[in-house]
């Protein structure tokens, strides 16, 4: 009856115990506790009502019992002061200088970001105790990471009518990056504030405060810009890219800074023995908080993969997407297999592809001498260490009456089994999502083929949204697709001539990284003389091909056979 | 008497270790404990008198256990070998303490005198 009595009470004084077994131990210690008040109240001659209600008169001020309990029993880092200025500055040095160790499997560079993020959260949370401006440094710097990472989830799945959601939530992630920069620089001082004739040195704060907002005003600059301007990618990219030269040496003077604010002040707590309260264990605390982050990430993982693999729109590919016979598809790999390329590494693409985008031909439009001819370029480039070497072939088809009525292209991947050359090229992982393909200043035009590869066969991916230049020549300026793993893009610019524009790329998040293969382009119309005039196909050449040059030299390395 | 707060909290857990470090004891007995041989010098209340006790046992300072006591549990509080050594260096801590306050305080008085 009494513990009725006492359940309110018990419910409120325990209410801040986190572990559900430390919670009932410590309400059947408190009930004994006040049932032996209660009972010697009763013995002094008490009511029952009056001796309850002298019980828990008798505890004092409940709300400092319940915060002192909650402190006692928490399940969250209570570090010491030195260990988490320690933590602290890790944390700011991952996240500042990412490092990417292996930089084709992974964004390792990302995921060190990320950890350096959690790091500083706990951190922070670390902290917050201390003082409340250092408790508001880490509601807004859990804000900032929540609203990132949010925008990025959010991401694949939003129309692009309200492409400027996660813009938006980028800007407020970056004003709360910076209200928490203020929060953490003065709370800090306020920490260091009683010693500050012992310490004698200064440490600048205000100063920390002032250069870590640059970086993130400039991002919500660039955000805003992108807002107002449609994500008119590279209008934006070219301004951005200016503006990018400014802010890194600010950015790396804020760097420098803040490292010297953080040593500074762990110096300084530690010369005056100034020692956050200890009051439990907290190396088991800490690791419970980081795995609990850890769990945390998990679910958001897998709705990530899921949205992935919901939103890609793919299909395989097969032969009759490319208007050719099987036959004639036969006869051509047949011919480049004599060259020492299998047909595995033979993929047609189909003119229905090509013709979705501007500046594409019918192929009706324009006729070839011949039955097929097979243009070549070779691309040839480098990208942090990796080459790539990659033919692309345009072929045209004439049918029974003469007239050209569909032509493909074929893309030949080349690998280490083919007259000892190397290429590779490097797969996204998964999670993915989508992101936006732009080639920076330079505009791409016209074709723009989305490929995956999965269980070996060739898929093809829809865009979800084209960009397209709207001033000039209405050429495609970006592209807005569902990443996926082993997946291909096929950009290009100028048919031959241009087509070693790589693709720049921007990642949205943490562990994708596509890098352009290779252009695939169909012929336009002031390129088709030329085009019909070469029959030639080497796999050894190396040289970029110009149409200004003497095209005979190519005449003798490989001759198809014609039909005609 | 009573001590003033700030007088008493640096002395609070060389308090309670020393009277658990007598006999096992549970958190009503030991306030009423140091109430009576304090001569109600010193009167701990529940808010600090808890949380001090489990700090001491997260620290194996103390080690606990639980008993059935007039119809519901009670848990009481034993003393680690940890635990007394813990006492024994805040003793000596105390007695260095006390001995400068009464060095000083009587130094003052001489000099009034």
């Amino acid at each position: 009856m009494q513990e009725h009595n006492f359940d309110k009470i018990l419910d409120f004084l325990c209410s801040g115990i986190m572990s559900k077994k430390e919670r009932q131990n410590v309400r059947d210690e408190l009930f004994d506790h006040l049932m032996c008040k209660y009972e010697t109240n009763i013995a002094m001659g008490m009511d029952d009502e009056l001796a309850t209600e002298n019980a828990i008169k008798d505890l004092g001020d409940r709300t400092v019992i319940k915060y002192r309990l909650s402190q006692v029993h928490s399940y969250y880092p209570n570090l010491s002061m030195k260990k988490a200025m320690n933590l602290l500055t890790l944390g700011f040095c991952l996240m500042s200088f990412q490092i990417n160790i292996i930089i084709n499997i992974i964004n390792t560079g990302e995921i060190t970001k990320f950890i350096g993020q959690i790091i500083m959260i706990v951190a922070l949370f670390c902290l917050s105790k201390s003082n409340d401006k250092l408790k508001k440094a880490f509601v807004f710097g859990s804000a900032e990471f929540t609203l990132t990472k949010i925008a990025v989830a959010i991401t694949p799945a939003l129309p692009s009518v309200v492409f400027w959601i996660p813009h938006v939530l980028y800007i407020a992630s970056c004003i709360a990056n910076i209200v928490k920069w203020f929060y953490l620089f003065y709370g800090l001082r306020d920490l260091t504030a009683p010693f500050k004739e012992e310490y004698k040195k200064t440490i600048p704060y205000g100063f920390a405060s002032f250069v870590n907002l640059l970086s993130p005003a400039y991002f919500i600059w660039l955000y805003s810009a992108m807002i107002v301007s449609e994500n008119s990618i590279p209008d934006i990219s070219e301004v951005a890219t200016g503006a990018a030269y400014i802010i890194i040496p600010f950015a790396l003077i804020s760097i420098i800074i803040t490292l010297v604010v953080f040593v500074m002040t762990s110096k300084c707590l530690w010369q005056n023995d100034h020692e956050y309260q200890i009051e439990t264990s907290s190396k088991k605390k800490a690791i419970a908080a980081i795995l609990a982050v850890a769990v945390a990430i998990v679910p958001m993982a897998a709705v990530d993969l899921w949205i992935s693999y919901e939103k890609a729109d793919t299909e395989v590919y097969t032969i009759h997407d490319s208007d050719i016979s099987e036959d004639e598809y036969n006869r051509i790999c047949g011919s480049l297999l004599s060259y020492g390329i299998p047909e595995k590494l033979v993929y047609s693409l189909p003119e229905s592809e090509i013709l979705k985008f501007e500046d594409s031909i019918p192929a009706t439009d324009f006729e070839y001498p011949k039955t097929y001819d097979l243009v070549y370029s070779n691309s040839d480039f480098g990208r942090y260490g990796f080459e790539f070497d990659a033919y692309n072939c345009a072929i045209g088809l004439k049918n029974e009456n003469g007239v050209i009525d569909s032509r493909f292209m074929v893309w030949i991947e080349y690998k280490e089994d083919i007259k000892g050359h190397y290429s590779d090229y490097i797969q996204i992982k998964p999670p993915m999502y989508n992101f936006i393909l732009s080639n920076g200043t330079e505009k791409c035009s016209d074709t723009v083929l989305i490929l995956s590869e999965e269980n070996g066969k060739i898929m093809k991916n829809e865009p979800l949204e084209t960009y397209y230049d709207d001033f000039f020549d209405d050429s495609v300026t970006g592209i807005r697709f569902q990443a996926k793993d082993g997946m291909l893009i096929y950009f290009g610019k100028n048919f031959i001539v241009d087509n070693s524009k790589t693709v720049t790329y921007q990642t949205v998040n943490l562990y994708h990284k596509i890098f352009p293969l290779t252009t695939m382009r169909n012929i336009p119309d002031e390129y088709k003389d030329d085009v019909l005039g070469l029959v030639s196909f080497s796999v050894h050449a190396q040289q970029w091909v110009d149409f200004d040059a003497d095209w005979s030299e190519y005449n003798d390395t490989l001759e198809l056979e014609e039909t005609e | 008497m009573k001590i003033s707060k700030e007088l008493a909290k640096g002395s609070t857990a060389l308090l309670v270790l020393s009277v658990i470090s007598k006999r096992d004891m549970y958190g009503y007995q030991i306030i009423k404990t140091i109430e009576m041989e304090s001569e109600e010098v010193f009167t701990l209340n529940e808010g600090t008198l808890y949380p001090i006790l489990h700090s001491l046992e997260a620290e194996k300072s103390l080690e606990s256990y639980w008993c059935e006591a007039e119809g519901r549990k009670r848990k009481y509080y034993k003393i680690t070998a940890k635990g007394l050594e813990e006492l024994a260096g805040r003793e000596q801590e105390w007695k260095t303490f006390s001995t400068a306050v009464g060095k000083v305080l009587g130094g003052a008085k001489l000099a009034g005198a």
